[in-house]
């Protein structure tokens, strides 16, 4: 018998035998009522991937919405104030800030 | 015309842009597992697939092999059913079930890679080198979903611990 064929039974009866052990075991465990922690645990870890699935996604959509808020927001205020610094009396060097500070929020959107 | 052209990017837009890291590659490899076990096992009852000399052993080990490679399959998608759809104890047993079909498959692979392409006896010739890099990333692919079901057992098993250790406490808490 060659090498493959000997290592070959061995793998398959081996493949086998696993494979009718975890059918026997998935069949104990369904009908006996020793697995109810594992059975509720088994509910908490399904749900919580789903539930967390959910979640994250209702967290992305209701900071997308707060985002495209706040850029609507920072574009109207930024307009204003272009249209409001050269009716402004303070001194140049707060009228170049004010500016610096405007042009770094029409960057920022 | 142009409707249906522009519902196609947008489509192909979410699929590629936005899905494409979790295509989930069991759904799609394992029919394909399932295609193969079934026309081995019905229009080619006799052949030797797996090259060995014949005899008892060679036709127990073709045998065992072919059941494996149909039942595998089978048993991973009863237990994405079980898993998904029912709840409790069946929902375990669907883990359970998963990790068995899971096995069997990493050893349908081994052997058919063993027999194929690792024999000594028959050499690996240049024709067989990336028929073996693919199988044999088949394998590696099968045994982390092997490591993936342990891993979710054990999870299951652990959280189960603690809630037995709760309740416990909470019984010990309502005695006194």
């Amino acid at each position: 018998m060659s090498f493959s064929l000997s290592a070959a039974s061995y793998l398959v009866t081996g493949g086998v035998g696993v494979t009718i052990g975890t059918i026997g075991a998935a069949l104990i465990q369904a009908f006996t009522s020793r697995s109810e922690g594992r059975a509720h645990a088994a509910d908490m870890v399904a749900d919580a991937a789903g539930n967390l699935t959910d979640r994250l996604t209702r967290l992305n959509d209701r900071l997308d919405d707060e985002n495209k808020q706040m850029r609507r927001a920072i574009i109207l205020l930024t307009d204003v104030v272009d249209q409001i610094i050269p009716l402004v009396g303070a001194p140049p060097e707060i009228i170049a800030q004010l500016k610096k500070a405007n042009n770094s929020a029409k960057l920022a959107v | 015309m142009h409707s249906l052209l522009t519902r196609l990017r947008v489509w192909a837009n979410t699929f590629f842009d936005e899905l494409w890291r979790l295509i989930p590659a069991q759904p799609i490899l394992f029919p394909f597992f399932f295609v193969g076990g079934v026309i081995t096992l019905i229009w080619y009852p006799g052949a030797n697939l797996l090259r060995w000399e014949n005899g008892a052993t060679a036709t127990y080990c073709m045998e065992l092999w072919k059941f494996l490679a149909v039942i595998s399959p089978l048993m991973v998608l009863l237990a994405w059913w079980m898993i998904i759809y029912r709840c409790g104890r069946t929902r375990y047993a669907g883990l359970l079930i998963r990790l068995g079909g899971d096995i069997g498959q990493l050893f349908v692979l081994a052997t058919y890679l063993l027999a194929r392409f690792i024999d000594p006896t028959l050499g690996l010739r240049d024709d067989r080198i990336y028929g073996l890099s693919v199988i044999l990333g088949s394998w590696v692919f099968v045994l982390i979903l092997v490591a993936r079901d342990l891993y979710a057992l054990w999870f299951v098993e652990q959280l189960a611990s603690k809630l037995r250790l709760g309740l416990n406490e909470d019984r010990r808490d309502a005695r006194r």
